[in-house]
C-alpha cells in the first residue's frame, strides 16, 4: 500500500440508480488542512459523491480511501475487497464530520443533547466530559444561550450553527458540507459562512459543496467544478473564476453571476 | 319501575374490584401491543421471507376475525394444543395480540413521518441501526402515535367487556353476578356504564395532558 499524504482519496468513482449513471469515474485527491470547494449545476452528481465519501451511498464501482484505507471495503492480500463490517464502517463514518443542506437536527432533542449524542453513544465519552466539550463548541458557533431550545425553536442559520456544533463535537479528521446556506434566507446566510471561515482559519480539511462564490474565493485553496457526474475543471479559486478553460464551466459561472444575489 | 339506587351502593365495592381488574388487564394489554406493535415492525423488515408472510397474515387474521371470536380462540382453542393458560392471561394475550396488530399499523405510519435527513445524519456519525432505532426513531414515533394509542387504549377498556365470556371477572362480569344477587338489573347496569365512561374520560385527561408535554419540542 502506498501512503500518498492525503486524507481522502477518490479512485474512478462510479454511481448509478438503477439506469441512471450518476456518477462517472471521480478522481479526487484531499490533502491534510486542504479546503475543496464543489461547484456544479444541479443534477451534476455532488450530493451523491459526498455521500460516497462517508459510505451514505454504496459506489457502485471505484473506491474512496480515508487515510489510504478504504471506505467501506476490506481489501484481502490479493486485491480483492469485500464488504467491511457495520461496526468498521462505522468507525470510518464517525471520523468524518457532515453538515447537510436542510440541517437534519433530531427535532426530539435540545441544541445540547443534539451535540452530545453521538459522542457519548459513539465515541464512548463520558457525559460530563460531552457536556463540557458541547458548551465550548456552543460558544465557538455563537450560541450559549440556545443550549436548551429545540430546532423548532431556532432560526434556519442557528439550526445550521447547531448542526455544525454537532458535527465538530466528533472530533472529526474532516467536515463534509453539502450546500450549507442554500435551505437559508439571504440574511442568515452570513453566519454561517462565518462560522465556516473561523473553522477553515483553524485549519480544518474541508470539502464544501457551495454556491456561494464570495465563499469559495475567499476559503478555498481549489474549487472542483461538476457537470453531469464528471470533474470538468480543477484548479484554485484566482484561475478558476478570472480564466476558466471549459465551455461548461464558463456557462456555469455567467449564470451564477447574472443572478440577482 | 323506578330506580332503586340503595342497590348500587351496596354493589359499589363489588363493582370496583371488577373495575380494578378491567383496568389491570387493559394496561397490561396496551403495554404488550405496542411491545408486539413494535416487534411486528422491526419483523416486516426482516431479511427473512418466512417471517415477513407470518407477520403479513397475523394482521390480516386479526382485522378481518371479530375480537369476540379471537378472545374465544385464545381460551379454548389454545389448550387443546396442550396450552393450559389461565383467564386473565388468556383476556390478556388476546387483547395485546389484535391489539398489536392495530398498533403496528400506527407505528409504520408514524416512521414514514420522521424525516429521512434525521436518520442520514445518525448514520454520518457512526451510529448502529439499533442506537438509531432506540435513540431517534422510536421516541419520535412514540411521541407521534399518541393520540391514536390513546384510542386504542379507551377501545381496549370497552373491549375488555368481551373477557366476560371466558368467565374473567372483570367489570362486566361483576355487574351480572352483583345483578344476580340483587336482582336489580337497571340500577347496576348504569351504574357500570358510569364507571367505564369515568375510566375512559380519566384516561382522555390523562393523556391529553401527556401529548402536550411529549410534544413540546413540535411547538
Ligand atoms: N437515491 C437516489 N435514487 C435515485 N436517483 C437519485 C438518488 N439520489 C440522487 N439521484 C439522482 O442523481 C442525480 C444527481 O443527484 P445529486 O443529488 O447528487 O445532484 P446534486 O449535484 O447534488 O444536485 P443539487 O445541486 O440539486 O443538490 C440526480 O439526477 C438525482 O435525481
Ligand atoms: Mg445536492
Amino acid at each position: 500500500m502506498t501512503t500518498s499524504g492525503s486524507i481522502i482519496r477518490v479512485q474512478n468513482l462510479h454511481k448509478w440508480f438503477g439506469e441512471l449513471h450518476v456518477l462517472k469515474g471521480i478522481d479526487l485527491e484531499v490533502k491534510a488542512g486542504e479546503k475543496v470547494c464543489i461547484m456544479g449545476p444541479s443534477g451534476s452528481g455532488k450530493s451523491t459523491l459526498l455521500r460516497c465519501l462517508n459510505f451514505l451511498e454504496e459506489p457502485s464501482k471505484g473506491i474512496v480511501f480515508l487515510d489510504d484505507l478504504p471506505v467501506g471495503y476490506i481489501e484481502d492480500a490479493d486485491g480483492k475487497r469485500r464488504r467491511d463490517t457495520e461496526s468498521n464502517i462505522n468507525r470510518m463514518r464517525a471520523r468524518m464530520g457532515v453538515v447537510f443542506q436542510s440541517f437534519n437536527l433530531w427535532t426530539h432533542m435540545t441544541a445540547s443533547a443534539n451535540i452530545v449524542e453521538a459522542p457519548i453513544h459513539v465515541n464512548g465519552l463520558s457525559r460530563q466530559a460531552a457536556n463540557e466539550k458541547a458548551l465550548s463548541l456552543l460558544r465557538l458557533v455563537g450560541l450559549e444561550d440556545k443550549k436548551d431550545a429545540y430546532p423548532a425553536q431556532l432560526s434556519g442559520g442557528q439550526q445550521q450553527r447547531i448542526a455544525i456544533a454537532r458535527a465538530l463535537a466528533m472530533d472529526p479528521e474532516i467536515m463534509l458540507f453539502d450546500e450549507p446556506t442554500s435551505a437559508l434566507d439571504p440574511e442568515l446566510v452570513g453566519e454561517v459562512l462565518a462560522v465556516m471561515s473561523e473553522l477553515a482559519r483553524g485549519g480544518m480539511t474541508m470539502i464544501v459543496v457551495t454556491h456561494d462564490m464570495g465563499f469559495a474565493s475567499a476559503v478555498a485553496d481549489r474549487i472542483v467544478f461538476m457537470d453531469h457526474g464528471q470533474v470538468v475543471e480543477e484548479g484554485p479559486p484566482s484561475t478558476f473564476f478570472q480564466q476558466p478553460k471549459n465551455e461548461r464551466t464558463i456557462q456555469f459561472l455567467a449564470k451564477m453571476t447574472s443572478r440577482p444575489f | 319501575m323506578t330506580l332503586e339506587w340503595q342497590y348500587v351502593a351496596h354493589a359499589l365495592p363489588f363493582l370496583l374490584e371488577g373495575t380494578l381488574i378491567t383496568v389491570e388487564v387493559s394496561l397490561l394489554a396496551v403495554a404488550l401491543g405496542l411491545l408486539v406493535g413494535i416487534l411486528v415492525v422491526l419483523g416486516r423488515q426482516s431479511r427473512f421471507k418466512i417471517l415477513r408472510a407470518l407477520i403479513i397474515a397475523y394482521i390480516s387474521i386479526v382485522r378481518g376475525t371479530p375480537l369476540f371470536i379471537q378472545i374465544l380462540i385464545v381460551y379454548y382453542a389454545l389448550p387443546a394444543l396442550g396450552l393450559d393458560i389461565p383467564r386473565f392471561e388468556s383476556g390478556v394475550i388476546a387483547l395485546s395480540l389484535n391489539s398489536g396488530a392495530y398498533i403496528s399499523e400506527m407505528i409504520r405510519g408514524g416512521l414514514m413521518a420522521i424525516p429521512k435527513g434525521q436518520l442520514d445524519a445518525a448514520r454520518a456519525f457512526g451510529m448502529r441501526s439499533g442506537l438509531i432505532w432506540r435513540r431517534i426513531t422510536l421516541p419520535q414515533v412514540l411521541v407521534l402515535i399518541l393520540p391514536p394509542l390513546t384510542m386504542e387504549f379507551t377501545g381496549l377498556l370497552k373491549s375488555s367487556a368481551l373477557l366476560s365470556v371466558i368467565g374473567l371477572v372483570e367489570l362486566t362480569r361483576r355487574a351480572q353476578q352483583v345483578i344476580g344477587e340483587t336482582l336489580r338489573s337497571p340500577e347496576v347496569w348504569l351504574a357500570t356504564a358510569a364507571l367505564y365512561f369515568i375510566m375512559c374520560f380519566a384516561l382522555g385527561t390523562v393523556t391529553r395532558r401527556l401529548e402536550k408535554a411529549a410534544a413540546a419540542y413540535r411547538l
